[in-house]
């Protein structure tokens, strides 16, 4: 009975073996590259195809009471630019933007001693802990952990029984800047933390011991070595946190209360309650060119001043 | 009149006679496409279920034990329901018209300047109010001029909601009360116009068919300190419940899931607006003569007393029972005198054509 399972098993292996050959890349010659770049070509066309017809129905003019399509026109992005909405539209960017950075900002700073610390704790046991207590936010959807913020923030929740305590009425910190803030930073602090810890686990333990050896304090050594070794993992974290940030929903609808829209929001106001896509996709594309210039300017201007301080070191010595 | 051998009379006929019958003759045979008009021909064949666009929760589930249950009932046709984004409905309707085929719905139930609004657009089919059994049972709101194919089904409308325990607002109160700097964050405003704009807009002298409502936006934007959350019905209950608000401007069905809250109708008056529903364009013919079959059910007065008892809200029959918790109440007006005195009623086709331009100004006035 056993030798003959083990027949059909060693059949079945032979088989698996012979279809490999057939399907394994290696067949496919030059052609190899293009073939496993196509999944990720079908994917950067369909984002493209909708880039582009976002960018076509945003040079229409549009009335969306009798849903009719109108000619060419910039009627969409001077809605955006012109009052009496306009002001409306570029605060909401400028307030997108603002909390973005901010959030990011305070995720990359609390997620590079996080990740540190996760690293370089010896017992194998204490450092997986940590790292599924990094993971647990991203156990639970977004709308039930927001609607667990929006309790904790809330005027009868533990934000207003804290400011009770010190006298202070409805302290609550739903529908301000600050209770958006702790809701978002909640989820982008693992993110950057787990974005950072890769580039950080590279760094050899005996750099760190050396700058020690030579004298360096703490805050040198942090300086010096392991913020420089960590940068590749910064810069992810900083686009990756930014740019999903930038794209955040929940956290400004629930805790914001409806006061203090992202511009997700706002696009989703205008396509439900306007009835207007055409607008909507000017704001969308108008989010997309900001987000990147965000993105991309400081990234270049830091690439450029690393060029001129690397020329720089070069001619002095 | 001749008598016969057996006793019996016979009637002769005469002239007259015979005119009369030609005369009764005629005018049943000119009757009889009067009445092929008044009730279209039952197709022969009947679809396999009808689709039915509608809001989840109570909505779904009043519309399930009233109106699909006797249609159900009546013709043998099963009723779905599909609660999709109403926008989202409304593209796959247009979609399926500029395609030639089925829509993903057969009927829509929304509020009325959208059911106005597709019936511009060309995505509602006329609806032949000859389906309706009783006309003269329903109330001015159920067939509004200018509906040709949709009908009204339930009104409601949005006073002032406010928690006794921490805000008391008097029995007499103008909309210009909300100002007050006493309710500083306090507030909760819709994130839908007209429950504000219109009731402003009426407290300034101005009739928005005919004025520029631009006065009317600037004072919205002064009422941002008062501002505390905005939102849908959802955002109330949540917002009230933690203490975010006190007091807000939403549906008396909303404020009624929350146990001890009052409302008041300021002495303008409270928006009336109504819920509609239609049938798709583009249907096959036998799915669209059913499909207003079901339209008029909705209208019956027993079905619309179950509408009103399930999601609070006004019937449009006025023979339907009003639940006992509408009687005498200021936020409920059911009869034409009741909706003149207590209630703001601004013509759909001028609410619909300006739905773009005042959604956005209005929600440029009430962010921070």
């Amino acid at each position: 009975m056993a030798e003959r399972y083990s027949g059909l098993r060693w059949r079945l292996i032979d088989g698996l073996i012979g279809a490999g050959r057939i399907l394994r890349p290696g067949r496919l010659g030059r052609l190899q590259p293009y073939v496993l770049m196509l999944p990720a070509i079908l994917l950067v066309s369909v984002l493209a195809v909708g880039l582009i017809y976002l960018g076509w129905l945003s040079i229409h003019a549009y009335d969306s009471f009798l849903m009719q399509q109108g000619g060419i026109s910039a009627q969409q992005y001077l809605l955006l630019f012109e009052p009496p909405s306009g002001p409306f539209y570029q605060q909401t960017l400028l307030r997108t933007l603002l909390l973005s950075l901010t959030v990011t900002a305070g995720a990359v700073l609390l997620g590079l001693p996080l990740a540190y610390v996760i690293i370089r704790t010896p017992r194998r046991a204490l450092r997986v802990t940590l790292l599924v207590l990094l993971l647990v936010p991203f156990l639970m959807g977004e709308i039930v952990r927001t609607f667990a913020w929006y309790l904790i923030l809330a005027n009868r929740g533990m934000a207003g029984w804290v400011a009770g305590l010190f006298g202070i009425e409805d302290g609550g910190l739903l529908g301000t800047p600050l209770g958006v803030f702790i809701g978002m930073m909640q989820v982008s602090t693992p993110l950057a933390t787990l974005l950072i810890m890769p580039a950080m686990r590279r760094i050899d333990p005996n750099l760190e011991r050396a700058a020690a050896t030579l004298g360096a304090s703490p805050a040198r050594i942090w300086a010096n070595v392991v913020i420089p070794l960590t940068w590749p993992g910064i810069v992810a974290a900083i686009v990756v946190v930014l740019l999903l940030n930038i794209a955040e929903y929940d956290m400004p609808a629930i805790l914001g209360l409806g006061r203090l829209p992202f511009v997700a929001n706002v696009i989703g106001d205008i396509y439900r309650l306007q009835q207007n896509l055409y607008l909507g996709s000017a704001f969308s594309l108008l989010l997309l060119v900001v987000s990147t210039l965000v993105v991309v300017l400081p990234g270049l201007l830091f690439l450029g001043w690393l060029r001129l301080r690397r020329r720089q070191r070069r001619m002095a010595a | 009149m001749d008598r016969l051998a057996n006793g019996s009379t016979v009637r002769r006929i005469g002239r007259r006679d015979c005119l009369a019958a030609v005369i009764v003759a005629a005018t049943a045979l000119g009757g009889l496409p009067a009445l092929a008009s008044e009730l279209p021909m039952e197709p022969a064949t009947k679809p396999e279920r009808l689709v039915v666009r509608t809001w989840g929760g109570p909505w779904r589930t009043t519309y399930a034990d009233s109106v699909a249950a006797s249609f159900t009932a009546k013709t043998g046709i099963p009723v779905e329901f599909d609660v999709t984004d109403f926008n989202e409905v409304q593209v796959k309707i247009a979609q399926s018209v500029g395609a030639g085929t089925r829509p993903p719905v057969d009927v829509v139930l929304t509020i009325e300047s959208m059911a106005y609004a597709a019936q511009v657009q060309g995505l509602s089919a006329p609806f032949d109010t000859a389906f309706i059994a009783a006309k003269d049972e329903l109330g001015p709101l159920a067939l509004p001029a200018g509906a040709t194919n949709y009908v009204n089904v339930a009104a409601y409308s949005q006073p002032v909601v406010y928690d006794p325990k921490q805000v008391t607002l008097p029995d007499t109160m103008s909309w210009n009360d909300l100002f007050d700097p006493k309710y500083e964050g306090k507030l909760f405003v819709t994130n839908t116009f007209p429950s504000l704009l219109f009731p402003l807009a009426k407290a300034m002298g101005l009739d928005p068919a005919k004025d520029d409502l631009t006065p009317v936006f600037d004072k919205i934007a002064g009422l941002k300190a008062n501002i505390g959350a905005a939102g849908d019905e959802e955002e109330f209950i949540a917002g009230i419940g933690a203490g975010e608000v006190s007091l807000g401007i939403t549906l008396v069905g909303t404020a009624m899931e929350v146990e001890g809250l009052k409302w008041v109708v300021p002495t303008e008056g409270a928006v009336v607006s109504t819920e509609s529903i239609y049938v798709a364009a583009g249907l096959p013919e036998d799915v669209n003569y059913w499909a207003q079959m079901f339209v008029a059910e909705a209208l019956t007065a027993e079905n619309q007393g179950k509408i009103a008892a399930g999601i609070a809200e006004t019937p449009v029959n006025l023979k339907a029972p009003v639940p006992d918790f509408m009687k005498g109440d200021a936020a409920f007006p059911v009869t034409p005198e009741e909706i003149a005195k207590y209630g703001i009623v601004v013509p759909v086709d001028v609410e619909a054509r300006n739905r773009d331009g005042w959604q956005a100004a209005y929600s440029a006035a009430i962010q921070r």
